[in-house]
């Protein structure tokens, strides 16, 4: 009876580099879903969503005998969705910190980078795969929901006439892109603060400072300099205009420009990204 | 000066469930000591408590004769240099151990000065102005060393002090310890390191489980652990003759040969196999290059008290 | 040859980490020695690949670790020095993740994640967090880290730091079955006696260049015979007959009298000396140099180094 050797063996196998990416973004996925608080709060996200096709449901009759005789046609318009996204970016806040605050803050606290960097890991795969992971979650929050509320309203018909997607579809790259746009800028900028944090507490409280009174001092700025543009400086203003002009709706009173909005923007990413970079280095590995 | 500098007696100490140091009682003299003990046996507790910080939950502990307990100014004789690294980053070596200093209750001046010669002594004199948070890890261990000796205690209890110091900052702080030892000054020095410790002192406290589990010199805690063999280590160049020659003697209980070149005996009369060897040697019966006991340093004592 | 560095400078702005440094390594296990700020670190980055020469070159494997660093990465392991864990993972699951980062397929991963926790006995708590664990366990997590990918040559830094004796004793007994199974060791540590335990030859680096370099047992053997002898009885009588039989005999330490014999049976003198003036030998030792006197020595030897930054 043959008897087996138990102990270390030497391996050969086809090492193959660069892919981290990928499992930096599965890990940290399965990371966020494990947590309890984290599909609570995913399920609540789609609240809205989910309670707006109940009422268009039923307010287009679909349920013989309950609502007006004959059925009548009830279709969102482009402001319901902005109104819906707009709710969407208030609990976005609220997710993104609860999921992402902690992406890097707590590799960092618990020395992870030595035993990651050590690898043929860049910190670029290592900082994407995070993003691509926080993205998708919070895409799925935003422009999910308003997607799946397009799908049910655009199929929503009374018998015999066609369906809605033909006069709709310019409605989906807008809800896409600006879900996306929304979900990125957000999650990018939750990294950046994880990544300069001690821990993922200390990032939550620091981005939920930054943002909660950005608005507040923006609308002070705009007030003292009689600039509108200025206000564009507040989370929710800057999301505002942008979400206005993708929907093509009129801006609110006293609401910022779609240009300063997109300025603001695009210079907050780029602040965000340089944050990202100069706090991810892989020379600091090792003492 | 008749009393000890530090008595313990039956000194136990619990946190809910968990007993962290059970009847206790051990005296410290001047001179360096080892407190020695595996991870989780009380040797943290046991200095704070010996330092206040901690109240004993039975039992007392005394310094220079007098009860720890609601005496603060026994401490003024007492240094601490404790394991963890809690520094105020932002201040200087020179401004943290002087801030100490005055808390000794130095005036300004004399804080200085005092703050100065302690950092020289540990060998800090050209970085004393630089951020403790530029330091690096054996410069912070020397800092905090500082602190413990400004105030020229009669009692220094030293927790893992050379962690993370490089081989000559270790030599050096070593022989810092000992001077402070031959000063007269009681040192009580905890560490893992055992070779370190041994080439220290003879004198140790071992800890076990929360219980004294020996003191004193080596050779004295060999002789009293009599009923346990001995074992002897032979090199010989020949080992079968050796290992067959020793067999047979009466007082051996084992011959092993472990490698091509070396014979360990077993036996509770070690002097006699010795005497044996000795003659064996002398008259070429069997040929010798080294020969010692195997459990006479600290490490195999250790392992042996400890299992 | 296993690492060779050519005229290698590393510099971060205008501090000089290493000057210079040429060295070469052919296998087995090696301890890196050298003083706080000697540059050790940033040889390790360098090796890594993690940072980029100034001047000169280093070579792991083979692989130039300025143009190849992802691939040398690959085929080294490093156990880091810091107290390094993945939060919210167990063992395994973080020793997956690991092996996978460094290339390796998810199914021999996942296999070699439970070998390797076999190996350094971490066995029974895989399925536990590893921030819950002790600082022995922890330690032992991060020597698994290094090893997942099979490596075939691994960086230990500091390996036995925090430990109790016995868990210092299982770490280097993991360490030399390392050097056995035919990986290469390198063994940074500030504990000599930790790397004459376990490593046949030793690198010593001190500002940036390098001190020494040699076998052990080479740079220990002193030029005569020394023995330390000591005896139960007394040592004026043995001083006699050793004097009569030719043998010098100088005041001891701890470990006794120190005795200087001729090369062949030189042993056989101390007996019969002993013998004849009636004491026993308790304890006949050659006196061979440790490893930290040739250390001190190799800082000293080359004149002083200047002061090294931020030391």
């Amino acid at each position: 009876m043959p008897v087996y050797d138990l102990a270390y063996r030497r391996t050969s196998f086809d090492r193959k580099i660069g892919g981290g990416l990928w499992a930096v973004a599965r890990r940290s996925l399965r990371t966020s879903l494990r947590s309890r608080w984290t599909k609570i709060l995913f399920a609540l996200g789609w609240i809205p969503a989910l309670g707006a096709c109940a009422f268009l449901y039923i307010q287009s009759g679909a349920l013989a005998g309950f609502g007006p005789p004959g059925g009548r046609s009830f279709h969102f318009q482009p402001n319901q969705y902005h109104l819906l996204l707009n709710w969407s970016r208030f609990f976005l806040l609220v997710f993104a910190v609860a999921v992402g605050s902690g992406a890097i803050a707590e590799d960092r606290r618990h020395y992870a980078f030595e035993l990651y960097f050590s690898r043929p890991l860049t910190s670029l795969e290592y900082v994407g795969g995070k993003f691509l992971a926080l993205v998708g979650l919070l895409f799925a929050i935003t422009g999910l929901p308003a997607l799946f509320v397009w799908l049910f309203d655009a199929s929503l018909v009374p018998e015999g006439e066609p369906s809605r997607f033909g006069e709709t579809a310019d409605l989906l790259p807008r809800l896409g892109g600006y879900g996306l746009v929304l979900s990125a800028a957000t999650a990018l900028f939750v990294l950046a603060f994880s990544a300069n944090s001690r821990s993922g507490r200390h990032a939550a409280i620091f981005f939920a400072i930054f943002f909660v009174l950005s608005q507040p001092v923006a609308e002070m700025l705009g007030q003292i300099t009689g600039s509108d543009a200025v206000r564009a400086l507040g989370y929710w203003r800057c999301f505002e205009a942008i979400s206005r002009e993708v929907f093509e709706l009129p801006r609110g009173f006293h609401g910022p420009p779609f240009r300063a909005a997109a300025a603001v923007l695009l210079a907050a990413c780029a602040l965000a990204a340089f944050a990202l970079r100069s706090a991810v280095r892989p020379t600091r590995v090792v003492r | 000066m008749s009393a000890p500098v530090l008595e313990v007696s039956g000194l136990s100490r619990w946190y809910g469930e968990v007993i962290a140091l059970s009847d206790v009682s051990l005296r410290l003299g001047p001179g360096v000591t080892g407190l020695l003990g595996p991870n989780g046996a009380g040797k943290s507790t046991l200095l704070r408590t010996v330092t206040g910080l901690l109240p004993p939950s039975l039992g007392e502990a005394r310094l220079f004769g007098e009860p720890v307990r609601d005496n603060p100014r026994l401490f003024r004789r007492v240094g601490f240099c404790p394991e963890a690294d809690a520094f105020w980053e932002d201040l200087t070596a020179l401004e943290f151990v002087r801030t100490l200093a005055r808390l000794h209750g130095f005036g300004a001046r004399e804080a200085r000065e005092r703050s100065l010669r302690a950092l020289d002594r540990v060998g800090l004199a050209d970085r004393a102005r630089k951020r403790i948070a530029g330091l690096s890890h054996g410069q912070r261990q020397r800092v905090k060393f500082a602190q413990a000796i400004l105030h020229d205690p009669d009692l220094l209890l030293l927790d893992e002090p050379f962690n993370g110091m490089d081989p000559v900052m270790r030599r050096q702080t070593m022989d810092l310890v000992r001077s402070l030892g031959e000063e007269g000054r009681a040192v009580l020095v905890s560490s893992h390191i055992l070779y370190e410790v041994e080439a220290l002192t003879d004198r140790f406290l071992l800890l076990l489980r929360g219980r004294l589990r020996a003191e004193g010199g080596i050779e004295d805690i060999r002789g009293v652990l009599d009923d346990i063999p001995r074992r002897l280590v032979v090199h010989t160049p020949d080992p079968r003759r050796l290992a067959g020659a020793a067999a047979g003697k009466e007082t051996v209980l084992g011959v092993r040969r472990d490698g091509a070149s070396r014979v360990t005996i077993e036996t509770t009369r070690a002097d006699e196999v010795l005497r044996w060897l000795t003659s064996a040697a002398a008259s070429g019966e069997v040929r010798v290059e080294e020969v010692f006991a195997a459990d006479e340093d600290l490490e195999s004592l250790f392992e042996m008290l400890v299992r | 040859m296993i690492l060779r560095s050519e005229g290698l400078r590393v510099t971060y702005g205008s501090t000089v980490a290493i000057d210079g440094l040429s060295l070469a390594f052919a296998g087995g296990r090696c301890g890196l020695l050298g003083p706080n700020g000697a540059g050790k670190s940033s040889f390790l980055r360098a090796v890594l690949g993690l940072v980029r020469p100034a001047a000169g070159k280093i070579e792991v494997l083979g692989l130039d670790t300025a143009r190849r660093g992802r691939e040398v990465r690959a085929r080294v392991g490093y156990m880091p020095e810091r107290d390094a864990v993945l939060p919210a993972a167990n063992a395994v699951a973080s020793l997956v993740h690991l092996g996978t980062l460094s290339g390796m397929p998810d199914r021999l991963a996942r296999r070699r994640a439970h070998e390797t926790l076999d190996f350094v006995g971490l066995a029974e708590e895989r399925y536990r967090e590893v921030t819950g664990y002790s600082q022995g366990m922890r330690q032992r997590f991060r020597l698994a880290a290094a090893l997942v990918h099979d490596p075939d040559l691994v960086f230990l830094d500091e390996p036995t730091n925090g430990l109790d004796p016995a868990g210092r004793r299982d770490m280097l007994d993991l360490v030399r079955r390392i050097g056995g199974l035919g990986i290469h060791v390198l063994l940074s540590t500030h504990l000599l006696p930790d790397v004459e335990a376990t490593c046949e030859e030793v690198l010593v680096v001190q500002a940036g260049t390098l001190r020494l370099q040699g076998k052990i047992e080479d740079l220990r053997r002193a030029a005569r015979r020394t023995f330390a002898v000591r005896l139960a009885g007394d040592a004026a009588p043995f001083r006699r007959e050793a004097a009569a039989l030719g043998l010098e005999v100088a005041e001891g330490s701890r470990d006794g009298l120190r005795v200087s014999a001729p090369d062949t049976d030189g042993t056989a003198l101390i007996f019969r000396a002993a013998e004849r003036s009636g004491s026993i030998v308790t304890r006949l030792a050659e006196v061979r140099r440790t490893l930290e006197e040739v250390f001190f020595e190799s800082l000293e030897a080359s004149g002083p180094a200047p002061s090294p930054p931020g030391n």
